[in-house]
């Protein structure tokens, strides 16, 4: 009976393992022409979270922005989260981390498409603070691109970005909203894309400092401006596909200057 | 007092040494081959001077066919500056210094009066049992057993934002820390260990309890470890190696048996050489010979085997390539001796000339052409019992079919410029070792100890070593 309990460790770590293959896909998944099929919709479990206290760091004000063009002002070349912690080459998600902050080319292969309910994740670390926080994301649509006069160049959205906090000795998470109102982002509008940096300052590292995990979820604003056509932001609440498409690419997440434990 | 009587009677620590080298070789810490080539050429040199007046008068002078062909061969792989070693001085000459070495620490351990092969292979068997070990563990904890297998619908993962397979990578301990590998790579070490399998039906279970149990546990964990990351070459080498095992167990004393596979043996060589020639001589013309028939077309060029093949032999022969791989010649217009170094041929042989030229390759073959019937004779005469000669039979015949057909040159799938160096690589100073051991002259038998005489009854035929061991009469036969 005591050699059976000397194979349970084997077992435990065979059981508990299994990191990398725990998110495989099929050949091509998420690279489909179907605008639909490549909708990012996971939460990874962070939704079951049990949620303590909720802060809101509303518009934070020092806000910079740019439209990525040439991939010259925020190219390849930028301290992108792989760089800093090498945990994070792993999953899906590092399309988010690997530093492309724009449409290179090769469309589906670099970018996050997202519906309004978004996306979460756990860190592979705990983040202990960066110099700033920012994201380089665009809008696209289904409408007919070739069309030149048709484009929605530029959309505005509400987004907000959630940062979960384990409180230490529980399974609670504390969470912090950093939401963004009214952000003008560029659309179907060739190559380009928005890049939005947060500075931080020392409060608001403190606020975020020991993050496990991060959400994000947004809503397009003013559906009326976009006249002569009748568009949504959520694909799944038109199965029939009788509206256009509205979905965000997000390409990357940084946190310059980051440090994870 | 000379320097062979000042070292007489430390054999047991030599000894001792040997089997710590050889066990630390084969378990490999990846990157640091050049700390085991330097510990291989010093035990070796202590080696020869403990055991050197044991060499029978002229022996040398007939081992120099082994010698002549190591030595230019090492020359040339390592100091004719390939571009893969270029400005690794201190690497070049230790890697010398180990392939001379762990040669003479193979001669040098048969003729030390302490030194057992069945300790010695016990301990390579160790050393690679242990990294399988832990190379099955992290591929487990990270993909889960018979992954291949369970996520062949669902192959696809990513890495830094780009799309991977998952099923045809596995998990290395190189250095001190794990990468992912291509799985050919990641297998050779359970492959190699399979070698001991053939043992089993040679060691009585009784008798030699412990013994049997040990080699047991190397044959499970390298049958595990294949078959959990289901490499369908790894289990075409498990068929091959227990193959090998039932051929040497039932059909050595089968005059019949051995004609056949004489004649067969003689056969493919002659087809293989006949095969070789022409894709040389596809390859060193300047238009290919066979482009204007659509089937040899197929053969000799547009399959993907022959093109990797091609990539390599077409640079090959150029004047500035005969010595190792140069890039960046004048002449090189195309760049093909470039684009040959940053590729993965899948041989062994490819890889020789690349790193040390044809005449590298052809002192190899040379080298292992006289070992090859060096091996012949010592399963023939030698008074070490079956099990060790099936185990050594094995490993060589496995070693040299593995690497012809799946050698990886850039083994790791994310750190694209790690070099997989052939005739640096661990395993290899094994093997050179192993026929440093086998390793004897038509003329000149190898001293044989009387402690060896005392052998017990060889199980495997029921002979007694020392009535099998008639090297007079093998001399005989083979003048005839």
């Amino acid at each position: 009976m005591k050699k059976i309990y000397a194979v349970l460790p084997l077992l435990a770590l065979i059981l508990v393992g299994c990191r990398k293959t725990e998110e495989a896909f099929e050949a091509g998944r998420y690279n489909s022409s179907d605008f639909d099929q490549n909708y990012y919709v996971e939460w990874n479990g962070v939704k079951e979270l049990e949620i303590g206290k909720i802060s809101t760091i509303s518009n934070p004000f020092k806000i910079s922005t740019g439209i990525i063009n040439d991939g010259k002002e925020y190219g390849f070349e930028v301290k992108n989260l792989i760089k800093e912690e090498d945990k994070f080459s792993y999953g899906y998600l590092s399309k988010l981390y690997d530093g492309r902050l724009r449409c290179d080319g090769l469309t589906t292969r670099s970018r996050v498409q997202l519906n309004k309910t978004g996306y979460a994740t756990f860190f592979p670390k705990e983040y202990r603070g960066s110099e700033s926080f920012a994201f380089a994301l665009r809008g696209g649509t289904t409408i007919n691109y070739a069309s030149e006069e048709a484009r929605i160049r530029s959309v505005k959205i509400d987004a907000t970005f959630k940062f979960y906090i384990r409180i230490e000795g529980t399974n609670t998470y504390d969470r912090v909203d950093m939401v963004f109102n009214d952000l003008q982002i560029s659309s179907d509008n060739g190559g380009s894309t928005t890049y939005v940096e947060v500075p931080f300052d020392e409060g608001t590292v403190e606020k975020i400092n020991g993050a496990d995990a991060m959400s994000f979820e947004y809503s397009l604003k003013d559906l009326s401006q976009y006249s002569g056509y009748n568009i949504t932001d959520d694909y799944t609440s038109d199965p029939n596909k009788e509206k256009e498409h509205f979905s965000i690419m997000l390409y990357e997440i940084l946190f310059p200057g980051s440090r994870w434990y | 007092m000379t320097a062979k009587k000042s070292f007489k009677g430390y054999e047991g620590i030599v000894a001792f040494l040997i089997f710590e080298v050889l066990a630390l070789t084969t378990f490999g810490l990846g990157g640091i081959n050049i700390v085991f080539h330097i510990a291989g050429f010093l035990v070796a040199t202590f080696a020869l001077l403990t055991s050197g007046n044991q060499f029978k008068k002229g022996e040398l002078l007939h081992l120099l066919v082994f010698i002549v062909p190591l030595f230019i061969f090492a020359v040339l792989v390592s100091l004719a500056g390939s571009d893969y070693f270029e400005g690794k001085i201190l690497e070049n000459i230790c890697s010398l210094l180990g392939i001379m070495g762990f040669f003479f620490m193979g001669l040098a351990a048969r003729r030390n009066e302490s030194f057992n092969i069945e300790t010695a292979l016990i301990c390579i068997g160790g050393g690679l049992a242990l990294l399988v070990l832990i190379n099955t563990f992290a591929t487990w904890f990270d993909y889960g057993p018979f992954y291949p297998l369970i996520f062949s619908s669902k192959p696809d993962g990513y890495y830094r934002g780009e799309v991977i397979n998952l099923t045809k990578e596995m998990n290395v301990l190189v250095g001190l820390k794990f990468y992912e590998s291509t799985i050919s790579y990641g297998t050779q070490f359970a492959v190699l260990l399979s070698a001991s399998i053939p043992a089993l039906f040679f060691i009585d279970r009784k008798k030699e309890t412990k013994k049997f149990l040990v080699v047991a546990l190397y044959a499970v964990i390298s049958i595990l470890a294949i078959a959990t990351v289901t490499s369908i070459t790894g289990i075409i080498f498990l068929a091959i190696v227990l193959v090998i095992g039932v051929v040497y167990k039932f059909f050595r004393d089968n005059d019949l048996f051995k004609k056949l596979l004489k004649w067969a043996f003689i056969v493919i060589l002659g087809l293989g050489c006949l095969f070789v020639i022409l894709v040389i001589i596809n390859n060193i013309t300047s238009t290919s010979i066979f482009a204007q028939n659509a089937f040899l077309n197929k053969v000799f060029n547009t399959n993907h085997v022959m093109s990797k093949i091609n990539a390599v032999l077409s640079p090959a022969f150029k004047p500035y390539n005969l010595f190792g791989f140069h890039s960046g010649n004048i002449d090189d217009v195309y760049g093909q001796t470039y684009d040959a170094l940053l590729s993965s041929s899948g041989h062994f042989e490819l890889e020789i000339l690349k790193e040390g030229g044809i005449f590298a390759l052809i002192s190899l073959i040379t080298f292992g052409v006289f070992s090859f019937f060096s091996t012949g004779r010592y399963l023939k005469n030698s008074h070490d019992n079956s099990s060790t000669k099936s185990v050594l039979l094995t490993f060589f015949i496995v070693f040299v079919l593995y690497y012809s057909v799946a050698f990886e040159t850039f083994p790791l799938i994310h750190v694209k410029e790690y070099l997989n160096s052939f005739s640096r690589s661990t395993p290899f100073m094994v093997l050179l070792f192993l026929v440093g051991y086998v390793a004897n002259s038509k003329k000149i038998a190898p001293v044989e100890f009387e402690k060896k005489e005392k052998k017990t009854k060889d199980v495997g035929t029921g002979v007694s070593a020392v009535e099998e061991y008639d090297f007079s009469d093998s001399d005989q036969e083979e003048k005839e």
